[in-house]
C-alpha cells in the first residue's frame, strides 16, 4: 500500500494542490489569487524534483497497472515542465478578461495528472482513467471564458468530437480484451504474441485504437477540432492542450505500438504511415492557407505529428531504439518551441487594446515590439528547423532515423513538407520585420507581467539549449526508452 | 586550464549578448566597459594558458558530442597547444589594445554600443578558431569570423563604398571557402574523422594525389582568408571599415587564420610536396606583387592593407619552403607591429579630422609626437632595422628559404625588403616630415586621446623588443624550440647558426637600410622633383602598380560582367520562365490543396464527425486493399 502511494507521489502532490487551489480560491481577494499559480508551479517543481530523486527505482504498482521505470520519469518531468510553463505564461492574461480564478490552475493540474497517469500506465482501464481524467479537464479548459462565445464552442466542440474519440479507443481496448482476456499491457502483448488471436476482430481493434489515437493527437483526418479548439480557447490555454495532450499521447501510442502491438507491426505499420503522410499533406497545406496565428500554429502542429508518426512507423518496423529516442527528443523540442510561440501571443494579447491574433496585426513588429518579435523570430526559425535551435536537432535525429529504419522515401517526404511549412514559419518572421505596421493596428497598453516574460525566456533558452546542448536531454530520451523495448 | 579555455572565448560572447540587447537602451556611451572589461579578462587567462603550455601543458579536451548519427559525428572540444599558444598571444593581445583603442577612436560614433558588440563577437569567433581540435570548427568559425569581418567593413552601412566593400570581401571569400568546404569534405570522405589528432596521425596512409588535392583545396580557403593572390582584392577595399577595424582583423588576427590553417595542418602538407611548392609559389608571388602596389599608393590604410598582403605573402613562403617556425614568427611579430601601424594611421587619420589621402599630410611630426614616434618603431620594424622585431622574423624567412635550397625564393624575398622598407618609409616622410600640404587641416591637428596613444605605446614595445626575446638566434631561438613538438611530422629541426646565417643577416640588414635612406632621398631631399621623375621614367611600369595592375577590372571583364550577363539571361529564361514558374507553380500547388482542403475544416460538428467516421472506415479500406 505505501509502496502504491510512493509511486504515485508526484500526481498526488497535484492532486493535493489543485484542492488546496480550489478550497482558498473563494477566500482570496481578487489581488491574493495572483499568487496561486505560483502554488502550482510550486507543486509541478516539487513533484519534478521528486521524480527525479527517485528515477533510480524501477517498479510497478497497484497490481502492474502503472510501471515506474525511466521512460515515465522522463515523460513526468516533461509534462510538469509544460504544465508550470503554461501556469506561469497564464496569469496575467486571466487578470486582463477579468477570469483570475483558482479553478484555472487546478484545471492545470488535474490535467497534468491525468497525462502523467496515461505516460506510466500499463494497463488498458488504468490508462482510460488517465486520458478521460486529461480529456474532461481539457474541455473545462478550453472553454474556461465563457463569456466570450468562441471559448464556449471551442469547449463543445472539443468535447463533443473528444467523446467520440474516446468511445473509439475504448471499443478499440474492449476488442482487445476480448481477444486476450486481459487488460494488462504485458499480458496481452504475450497473448496476441503467442496467439492463435483471430485476425479480423484484431485488425478491427487495431484499427479503433489507432483511430482514437489519432484523434487525441490530431492526426488527419481525425484533426478538424484542433485548430477551432486551440483558436477559441484562451490562448495560455491553448499553448498547453496544443503540446501536453500530444506529448501524453504519442507517450501512450509508443507504448501501445510498440509494447503490446509490437508484433503486429506489419498490420499498423502501413496505415500508420497513411495517417503520417495524410496528416503532414493537411498541416502543411492548411497552414498555409490560415490568417489567423494560433488556427496557423495548430496546422503547423498538425504537420509536427505527421513527422512524429513518421519516426513512430520506423520505430515499429526495426524495433530499433533510435526512432524512438528521437520521438522523445522531438516531444522535448517541440514542448519549449510550440508553447513560446503561443506565449508570444499572449504577450502581444496583453499589450494589445484588442488583439486578434491575425498575421496582418503582427506587420511592423520588430519595430513595435523589438523583444517580442525576436523570441518569436527564434521559435519560428526552431519550428522550421534551422540550426542550431533545438528544432533542427530534432528534425534532424527524427529523419535519420526513419532513414535508417529503411524508409529514406518517407523521410523523403517528410524534408519535403518541411520545406513546404518553412514558407509559413517564415512568413511571420517577414511579416514582422519586413511589412510596415497596418494603420488600423490597435493601441498599445501596458500589459507587462514579469511571470509571462520568464515563461517566455525559459522557453526561449530551452530551445537554444537543446540546440546547443542536446547531449543531457537525448541521453535521458535513450536511456528512457532502453528498458521499454527489452519487454 | 579547463575553466580558462571555456571562460577566454565565453566572456567576450556574454558581453556581446548583454551589449548587443542593452547597449543601445542602457549602457549607449558606457558600452566598453563591459566589452573591455571581457576582453581584458580573456587576455589574463589567455596569459596563464601561455605560461601552462610554456611549462609543457597540454590541453586536449572533448566537451561533447553536438550531432551523433551512425557515423557522422559532430564533436565540440578543445586543444591547446604551442601553436594555439602563440596564436592567443597575438589575438588576445592585440585584441585587447584595440579595444582599449576604439573608446577613444568611436566616441560619438552613433553605432557606439553596435561596434563593441561585434568586436566582441568577432573576438569570441576568433578564440573558438584558434581553440578548436577539428575542422568542422575551424570552418565554422572561420565563417563566423568571416561574418564579424563582414559586418565591420560595412560598419558604417549608409556609405555605398563600404557596403560595396562589405560586399565584395563576402563574395570573394566565398570562392575561397568553396575550396576550403571541399577540402574539409574530402577528409571526411578519405578518414572518416575530422578531429585534427585523428587526421593527423592517419595523414600518412593517404596516397599522395588525394593528399595533394586535399592541400590545395585546403590552401584556397587560405588564399581567400588570407588575402593571397589572386583572391587579395578584398582586403585593400575592406580598408573602409573602421580604422581599429583594420588593425583588429585585416592586419593581425583575422587575415592569419589562413596561416594558422596550414601551419595547424602541417602533417598534411609535409606529405605533399607539389602544395608545399604551390603555397611557396603563391606566398613569394603575393609578396613582391603586392608590396609593388604598395610603393606608389596615396591613401595611407591602402598602403599599409598592401603591406599586408605582401607580409602574409611572406608567411606562407616560409612555411611553403618548410621554416614553419619563421613563418609562425613572423605572424607574431607582424601581428604586433601591423597592428601598431594601423592604430597609428587610425591617429592620423584622426589628428586630421579623416583624410586618409597622404598627398594632403606633411608635417605632423611636432603636432602628434606619440604617434609619430610609435610609427616609427613600427615602421623600422617592418623594414626589417637591425634589433627589431621584424628584422630577427623576416630573417629567418629568408635564411630559412636560403638554406632549405630555395635561393630563388629567398632572391625575391630580398627585393621585397628592400621594397618594404621604401614604401614604409615614404609613408612615414610623406605623413610626417616636410611642409605641411594642406594647411587648413594641419591647423587642426591634434594628438589622440590618452585612449588612443597608451594602446600605441603598449603595442610599440613588443614591436621593438619581441623579436630579440623570441628569435635569436635565427633558426635556432626560443620560438622554434617552442614550437618543434608541433611541427615533428613535417621533421624541420631548428638548425645551427652558421657563418653563412652571419652573412645572410648583414645582407638583410643592408637591404633594410638602403631602403629607407632611398626613400629619404626620394621624400624628404628631393620631393619635389625626384619621385615624378621616377614615375615618369618607370612609365608603364609605375601606371601598372597605381592602377593594381588592373586586376579588379580584369575581374569585371573577365568574371563579374559575364557572370552578370549571364545571370541576367538565366534569370530572364530559366529564372523567370522555369524556376519561378516551377517555384510559383509548386506554391501554388500547395496553395491550391489548402484552398481545396479548407471546405473539410466548416465548423460544424457534425461534419467533423462524419470525417472521423469516414476516417476510421478508410483506414480499414486501407488494410484490405493493403493485405489482400
Amino acid at each position: 500500500m505505501t509502496h502504491d502511494l510512493l509511486a504515485i507521489m508526484p500526481e498526488l502532490m497535484l492532486i493535493v494542490t489543485a484542492v488546496v487551489v480550489l478550497l482558498v480560491d473563494p477566500l482570496l481577494p481578487e489581488e491574493g489569487r495572483r499568487g496561486l499559480s505560483w502554488l502550482g508551479i510550486f507543486a509541478c517543481i516539487t513533484a519534478a524534483l521528486s521524480t527525479w530523486f527517485a528515477r533510480g527505482e524501477e517498479f510497478t504498482a497497484f497490481s502492474n497497472s502503472i510501471a515506474l521505470d525511466k521512460y515515465s520519469v522522463f515523460f513526468k518531468i516533461l509534462l510538469l515542465g509544460v504544465a508550470a510553463l503554461a501556469m506561469l505564461i497564464s496569469e496575467k492574461h486571466l487578470h486582463k478578461k477579468q477570469r483570475l480564478l483558482g479553478d484555472y490552475y487546478a484545471l492545470i493540474l488535474f490535467t497534468t495528472v491525468g497525462m502523467i497517469v496515461m505516460a506510466e500506465a500499463i494497463d488498458l482501464i488504468t490508462f482510460f482513467v488517465g486520458l478521460e481524467l486529461m480529456a474532461l479537464s481539457s474541455y473545462l479548459l478550453a472553454g474556461f471564458f465563457r463569456y466570450e462565445e468562441r471559448s464556449i464552442e471551442a469547449a463543445m466542440k472539443y468535447f463533443l468530437t473528444g467523446a467520440f474519440a474516446s468511445n473509439i479507443l475504448l471499443f478499440g481496448m474492449a476488442f482487445l480484451y476480448g481477444l486476450t482476456g486481459s487488460t494488462n499491457y504485458r499480458d496481452i502483448s504475450e497473448a496476441i504474441r503467442l496467439g492463435p488471436v483471430p485476425e479480423g476482430p484484431l485488425v478491427i481493434a487495431i484499427v479503433l485504437v489507432l483511430a482514437g489515437f489519432a484523434f487525441k493527437v490530431s492526426a488527419a483526418p481525425f484533426h478538424n477540432w484542433a485548430p477551432d479548439v486551440y483558436q477559441g480557447s484562451p490562448t495560455p490555454a491553448a499553448a498547453f492542450l496544443s503540446v501536453g495532450p500530444k506529448v501524453a499521447g504519442f507517450a501512450a501510442i509508443l507504448k501501445f505500438f510498440t509494447m503490446i502491438l509490437g508484433s503486429q507491426s506489419e498490420i499498423w505499420v502501413p496505415l500508420m504511415m497513411a495517417l503520417s503522410v495524410a496528416t503532414m499533406v493537411v498541416g502543411s497545406t492548411m497552414a498555409l492557407v490560415q490568417k489567423d496565428l494560433k488556427r496557423m500554429l495548430a496546422f503547423s502542429s498538425i504537420g509536427h505529428v505527421g513527422y512524429l508518426l513518421l519516426a513512430v512507423v520506423a520505430t515499429g518496423d526495426s524495433g530499433s531504439n533510435v526512432g524512438m529516442s528521437a520521438i522523445l527528443f522531438y516531444l522535448a523540442a517541440y514542448a519549449f518551441m510550440n508553447m513560446g510561440a503561443f506565449a508570444v501571443l499572449v504577450h502581444l494579447s496583453n499589450n494589445s487594446e484588442n488583439f486578434r491574433d491575425s498575421l496582418d496585426e503582427i506587420a511592423g513588429l520588430g519595430k513595435r515590439f523589438p523583444w517580442a518579435a525576436g523570441v518569436m523570430a527564434l521559435f519560428m526559425l526552431s519550428l522550421t528547423g534551422v540550426p542550431p535551435t533545438a528544432g533542427f536537432l530534432a528534425k534532424f535525429y527524427l529523419f535519420s532515423a526513419v532513414v535508417d529504419a529503411g524508409f529514406a522515401w518517407l523521410a523523403v517526404v517528410g524534408a519535403l513538407f518541411s520545406l513546404v511549412s518553412a514558407f509559413f514559419y517564415l512568413r511571420v518572421i517577414v511579416y514582422m520585420y519586413m511589412r510596415e505596421p497596418e494603420e488600423s493596428v490597435s493601441e498599445k497598453v501596458d500589459g507587462r507581467s514579469w511571470d509571462l516574460s520568464l515563461g517566455i525566456g525559459l522557453a526561449a533558452a530551452g530551445v537554444v539549449l537543446l540546440g546547443i546542448l542536446p547531449a543531457p536531454v537525448l541521453n535521458a530520451a535513450q536511456d528512457a526508452v532502453q528498458k521499454l523495448l527489452g519487454n | 586550464m579547463k575553466a580558462a579555455v571555456l571562460l577566454i572565448p565565453l566572456l567576450p560572447l556574454a558581453s556581446f549578448i548583454i551589449t548587443g540587447l542593452f547597449g543601445k537602451r542602457f549602457f549607449k556611451e558606457k558600452s566598453h566597459y563591459l566589452s573591455v572589461g571581457a576582453v581584458a579578462v580573456s587576455w589574463l587567462l589567455s596569459m596563464y594558458l601561455i605560461v601552462e603550455v610554456e611549462r609543457g601543458e597540454e590541453l586536449h579536451w572533448q566537451v561533447y558530442s553536438w550531432i551523433a548519427a551512425g557515423s557522422f559525428k559532430v564533436d565540440i572540444g578543445f586543444l591547446v597547444d604551442q601553436l594555439t599558444a602563440v596564436m592567443l598571444l597575438v589575438v588576445s593581445t592585440v585584441g585587447l589594445m584595440v579595444h582599449v583603442y576604439s573608446i577613444g577612436y568611436m566616441k560619438g560614433d552613433g553605432g557606439y554600443y553596435r561596434f563593441f558588440a561585434y568586436l566582441n563577437l568577432f573576438m569570441f569567433s576568433m578564440f573558438m578558431l584558434i581553440l578548436g581540435n577539428n575542422f568542422l570548427m575551424l570552418y565554422v568559425f572561420w565563417e563566423a569570423v568571416g561574418l564579424c569581418s563582414y559586418l565591420l567593413i560595412s560598419f558604417w552601412y549608409t556609405k555605398k563604398s563600404a557596403a560595396n566593400a562589405g560586399t565584395k570581401a563576402f563574395l570573394v571569400n566565398r570562392v575561397g571557402d568553396f575550396g576550403f568546404g571541399l577540402g574539409i569534405m574530402l577528409i571526411f570522405v578519405t578518414l572518416g574523422t575530422l578531429s585534427y589528432s585523428g587526421v593527423f596521425e592517419a595523414a600518412g596512409t593517404i596516397g599522395t594525389g588525394t593528399m595533394t588535392a586535399i592541400c590545395l583545396l585546403l590552401f584556397m580557403g587560405a588564399m581567400g582568408k588570407s588575402a593571397q593572390f589572386p583572391l587579395h582584392v578584398w582586403l585593400p577595399d575592406a580598408m573602409e571599415g573602421p580604422t581599429p577595424v583594420s588593425s583588429l582583423i585585416h592586419a593581425a588576427t583575422m587575415v592569419n587564420a589562413g596561416v594558422y590553417m596550414v601551419a595547424r595542418s602541417n602533417p598534411l602538407f609535409a606529405e605533399s610536396h607539389t602544395a608545399m611548392f604551390v603555397v611557396a609559389l603563391v606566398g613569394t608571388f603575393t609578396a613582391i606583387f603586392a608590396a609593388s602596389i604598395g610603393l606608389v599608393q596615396n591613401d595611407i590604410k591602402k598602403v599599409l592593407a598592401y603591406s599586408t598582403v605582401s607580409q602574409l605573402g611572406y608567411m606562407f613562403m616560409a612555411l611553403g619552403v618548410g621554416a614553419w617556425g619563421a613563418g609562425m614568427f613572423h605572424l607574431i611579430a607582424h601581428g604586433f607591429f601591423k597592428g601598431l601601424l594601423f592604430l597609428c594611421s587610425g591617429s592620423v587619420i584622426h589628428a586630421l579630422s579623416g583624410e586618409q589621402d597622404m598627398r594632403k599630410m606633411g608635417g605632423l611630426k611636432n603636432k602628434t609626437k606619440i604617434t609619430y614616434w610609435t610609427f616609427v618603431i613600427g615602421a623600422l620594424a617592418i623594414s626589417g632595422f637591425p634589433g627589431l622585431a621584424g628584422f630577427w622574423s623576416k630573417d629567418s624567412i629568408l635564411a630559412g628559404s636560403f638554406n632549405h635550397g630555395y635561393w630563388y625564393f629567398w632572391a625575391v624575398g630580398l627585393i621585397v625588403a628592400f621594397m618594404t622598407a621604401f614604401y614604409m618609409f615614404r609613408l612615414i616622410f610623406m605623413t610626417f616630415h616636410g611642409k605641411p600640404r594642406d594647411e587648413k587641416a594641419f591647423a587642426h591637428a591634434h594628438e589622440s586621446p590618452r585612449s588612443m596613444t597608451m594602446p600605441l605605446i603598449l603595442l610599440a614595445i613588443p614591436s621593438a623588443l619581441i623579436g630579440l626575446a623570441l628569435g635569436l638566434p635565427p633558426e635556432d631561438g626560443h620560438i622554434d624550440k617552442f614550437l618543434e613538438p608541433v611541427f615533428e611530422a613535417a621533421g624541420i629541426a631548428p638548425h645551427a647558426f652558421g657563418a653563412v646565417d652571419l652573412g645572410l643577416m648583414a645582407l638583410s640588414a643592408l637591404v633594410g637600410i638602403g631602403g629607407i635612406l632611398l626613400a629619404w632621398q626620394f621624400y624628404v631631399k628631393r620631393p619635389d622633383d625626384l619621385p615624378a621623375k621616377a614615375g615618369a621614367r618607370a612609365g608603364f611600369l609605375y601606371k601598372a602598380a597605381l592602377n593594381k595592375y588592373w586586376i579588379d577590372e580584369f575581374y569585371f571583364a573577365a568574371v563579374i560582367n559575364p557572370v552578370m550577363a549571364l545571370g541576367r539571361g538565366l534569370w530572364r529564361w530559366v529564372d523567370m520562365a522555369m524556376i519561378d514558374g516551377f517555384v510559383n507553380g509548386s506554391a501554388r500547388f500547395f496553395h491550391g490543396v489548402g484552398m481545396a482542403l479548407k471546405p473539410t475544416q466548416s465548423g460544424k460538428i457534425q461534419a467533423y464527425l462524419f470525417s472521423m467516421f469516414l476516417g476510421f472506415l478508410a483506414l480499414l479500406v486501407a488494410y484490405l486493399i493493403l493485405t489482400v
